[in-house]
């Protein structure tokens, strides 16, 4: 009799998981900005690792959202050094908001039960180009979008057991400290100074093995690509949505497309879904009803600093006459449902001329704004925002063409 | 071993919940007209009898009626083994995770004996992929159980998952997986390769078209033939895909494996509910004040009288921050928890229906106790940044730094004891007053003062 080549366990449970209370879950819009940006990377043939790596920063900047108020991720000269062949990926950032300073800090993602080492090219800890304060591991469960902060090292304490000058450094993982807290804690109150970057850089600049790509064109290429859009190829065609698909202008632009309203769906959906329905309800209640065939979708994404999420749904009108109409209703808030930023302005125009125009009103101060507009099939609607110091960002228009 | 009446005991849902468990008789005439020599046995080697019987059921020589009657009597005995999977997961996290086996049944126990539909239940998929010289039939069907998307999908909405085989894979590098078949599997050389190229081709095909197919963070499905053919012409040897599927999934089975075996030392982020992890913290020695620490003691000191207005700083700011990142029902569901907790006295597990969650764990996660301290802890040294501006060494000196975060993690520690050992008990233990910490008065006070509690 044949056998399995492999044991197959015999205690049943023992590979399941459970969600623990300091695990940050990505939403799927920030989960596709990371697949978008990885993507952009993918002739270099790393792009599953650069999505990994791209997903332990979205994680990394969620957590310290959520547990420093003072703290940032600032990632305009930020850098994603992403190995040819083997070794290991990392984002380097800056941390901003301790008084005395920013910090540098490397971000790598680990898998968490395979490896015992990570291996960094020498230059990632010596060359002032891309040399780090702080490395931070960030265990990421793909599958599930579920990343948690697990440890982190100073760059002084690992200098002190690399003998190397050059290649690539294996780093044993025992030596990361496995307590985020006292991470936080070091970002916050300790002196920058106390961690010094190396100064002095070596002839040779160039990490051979590697590609070094700027996070700032990375990330911002949906921004770009958004204002680039222009022109009836790149609509959103959200008469799409009523049959349960995104065209691929809003795939493109990582819109994620909601189930209709009154679903039993799993987890990370769940909080969008009810989100948007308390939202829904509300306006129902004061004025603006919203049919239950209406299909929504939102879009997350940073811009000047802030991370915003922008809410559609579509519906058709009810046939009053001979040319059928549709309803667009925009809601604009922040991905975790929490304050909304002061002075962002929220604009829709049509190719004419701006139709309305929503601010936050100092009296009145909400969790987000929303703006409705209608008009026959072919009209298309232009979503402007617009910040305090005058940027603004367009969207795609939105259109709701039928075949 | 099993008891023979598995092979003629249906398990089912009973329409009023739970399950039921009927014996049927042709099949247990079947049985032992098969298996007469077994007749005098308390339990039966499954071994033996389920390839038999599976050759009964499979056999165009046996005559319909009892080709049925061989498939049936497995169909029980599956259908007794999904109840088994279930009960052990329901006991394993149902109480902390809110739900129980009856919760679990609907996905899987769905096999019916009556009926001859198109209909494919989860028993006859269980049975019509069983191959005897692979497996058993037990662990076969606590494997196919574990692996039922419905079934998985509740579960990770109570926030219980598996990882997946296709997952295990996409996580595996090439260098780990080397190093696991040579130094711990001594695996041969060509047989090294061979697997690692194997792995090469999975990830170039099946990573690829995850983040193509718009698929990520979403529970990885098994590869579609289509994928299986590309990952079959990128081997160099000539080989089906059928036959690449089952090398994929026995390699993802050490991986498991090892993944489980790991387990024990794996890093565990301990949470606050945990009881190991409350245990650590009542036995840490009271510190000891040596001379290193006297500069310490003396700044504790005066410290201290400063704490109370710290501690309510602290509180308001790293409150204000938590609220201001949740929705407002979130935010709302979060105060009125800490002030049943903190200010009416109430165990998680008791909060739970107060606020519309189902389980402790979602209070947990809700609550993150831990974090919520730590954050408040933290923020009270930043707040004491004029006042220890004369021992700047605390700020230049992460060593230091480390042992000042320490001292006052003790004094909060002392302060928030209540807390701790409020929040390790589970179950429903009310304990009907307010917790007497200076922390939960203060934060009691805050709640008051902003008329969220």
């Amino acid at each position: 009799m044949k056998t399995s080549p492999y044991p197959i366990s015999t205690s049943i449970l023992a590979d399941f998981g459970t969600l623990q209370p300091e695990t940050v879950a990505l939403s799927p819009g920030i989960i596709q900005r990371s697949v978008q940006a990885s993507r952009q990377t993918e002739a270099q043939g790393n792009g599953w690792g650069n999505y990994l790596t791209l997903l332990a920063l979205a994680g990394f900047r969620q957590w310290l959202a959520e547990r420093a108020c003072d703290l940032s991720v600032n990632d305009r000269c930020g850098l994603l050094i992403s190995p040819n062949r083997v070794g290991e990926g990392i984002c380097t950032i800056e941390v901003q908001g301790n008084p005395l300073g920013p910090f540098k800090v490397g971000v790598l993602a680990i898998e968490g039960w395979l490896e015992d080492t990570i291996e960094l090219p020498w230059e990632v800890i010596e060359q002032p180009d891309y040399a780090a304060q702080f490395y931070v591991l960030v265990l990421v469960q793909e599958e599930q979008g579920w990343v948690t902060v697990h440890s982190f090292l100073s760059a002084d304490r690992l200098r002190q057991t690399i003998q190397l000058s050059s290649g690539i450094c294996p780093i044993s993982l025992e030596q990361f400290e496995p307590d985020p807290e006292q991470f936080l804690l070091y970002l916050q109150c300790l002196n920058p100074a106390t961690v010094p970057l190396p100064v002095v850089r070596r002839s040779q600049t160039t990490l051979s093995g590697y590609t070094v790509y700027p996070l700032s064109t990375l990330c911002a290429t949906i921004e770009e690509s958004s204002l680039l859009h222009q022109g009836r190829q790149s609509l959103i065609n959200t008469a799409h949505w009523l049959r349960d698909e995104l065209d691929q202008v809003g795939r493109d632009l990582a819109w994620v497309l909601l189930p209709t309203l009154t679903p039993a769906m799993p987890s990370p959906m769940l909080s969008s879904v009810e989100e948007l329905e308390a939202i829904v309800t509300e306006l129902s209640r004061t004025g603006t009803p919203i049919p239950p065939q209406a299909r929504g979708a939102y879009q997350d994404f940073q811009w000047a600093d802030l991370w915003l999420r922008l809410y559609a749904m579509v519906w058709p009108l009810p046939i009053a006459s001979e040319i059928p109409e549709w309803s667009l209703l925009l809601i604009l808030g922040t991905p975790s449902g929490g304050a909304f930023p002061k002075g962002v302005r929220l604009q829709v125009s049509d190719p004419a001329q701006v139709l309305l125009e929503r601010t936050l009103r100092p009296d009145h101060p909400d969790t987000y704004l929303y703006a409705r507009v209608s008009g026959i099939w072919e009209e298309t609607f232009v979503v402007t925002i617009a910040v305090e110091n005058g940027a603004t960002l367009t969207l795609p228009p939105f259109a709701f063409q039928m075949e | 071993m099993s008891p023979p009446s598995r092979y003629w005991t249906f398990i089912s849902i009973h329409p009023a919940g739970g399950y039921r468990a009927e014996i049927r008789p042709e099949c247990q005439f079947f049985f032992q007209d098969c298996f007469p020599d077994d007749r005098t046995l308390e339990e039966v080697p499954d071994g033996r009898v389920q390839k038999e019987l599976i050759e009964l059921s499979q056999s165009p020589k046996v005559p319909a009626r009892e080709r049925h009657l061989a498939a049936f009597c497995l169909r029980c005995f599956i259908s007794d083994q999904i109840l088994q999977v279930c009960t052990q997961l329901a006991a394993q996290f149902g109480s902390h995770h809110g739900f129980t086996c009856a919760d679990l049944l609907p996905y899987v126990l769905n096999d019916d004996l009556r009926l001859r539909s198109h209909f494919v239940s989860v028993g006859q998929e269980i049975l019509h992929s069983f191959e005897p010289h692979r497996s058993n039939l037990s662990t076969w069907t606590a494997r196919k159980v574990k692996q039922n998307r419905e079934l998985n999908g509740f579960l990770l909405e109570q926030g219980v998952y598996l990882i997946s085989d296709w997952a295990i894979l996409n996580d595996t590098r090439s260098r780990s997986l080397e190093r696991l078949l040579r130094e711990v599997h001594l695996q041969s050389e060509p047989s090294i390769q061979q697997t690692l190229q194997l792995l090469a081709s999975y990830h170039a095909i099946y990573r690829h078209d995850r983040l193509r197919d718009n698929q990520a963070g979403k529970t990885c499905q098994p590869p579609t033939p289509e994928q299986l053919c590309q990952i079959a012409d990128r081997l160099p040897e000539s080989i089906t895909p059928q036959a690449v599927l089952k090398r994929l999934q026995d390699l993802a089975d050490l991986l498991r494996q090892h993944r489980i075996d790991r387990r024990g030392g794996a890093p565990k982020l301990a949470s606050l509910d945990d009881q190991e992890a409350q245990q650590q913290i009542a036995n840490l020695p009271t510190p000891e004040l040596g001379e290193a620490e006297q500069e310490q003691a003396a700044f504790l000191t005066d410290f201290q009288k400063q704490f109370t207005k710290c501690l309510e700083q602290a509180i308001v700011q790293v409150m204000q921050h938590w609220i201001d990142r949740q929705s407002p029902q979130s935010a709302h569901q979060f105060t009125f928890a800490l002030c049943l907790m903190h200010c009416k006295g109430l165990a998680m597990g008791a909060i739970a229906p107060l606020i519309q969650l189902k389980a402790q764990y979602q209070v947990s996660r809700l609550l993150k106790l831990k974090q919520l301290r730590a954050d408040i802890q933290r923020c009270m040294i930043s707040h004491l940044q004029p006042f220890v501006l004369h021992q700047a060494a605390f700020y230049t000196d992460a060593e230091r730094l480390h042992q000042l975060h320490q001292g006052i993690g003790t004094v909060l520690e002392e302060l928030v004891e209540d807390v701790m050992q409020e929040a390790a008990l589970e179950g429903n233990l009310v304990r009907g007053h307010p917790l007497k910490s200076r922390f939960a008065r203060s934060l009691c006070q805050y709640l008051h003062q902003t008329d969220r509690c």
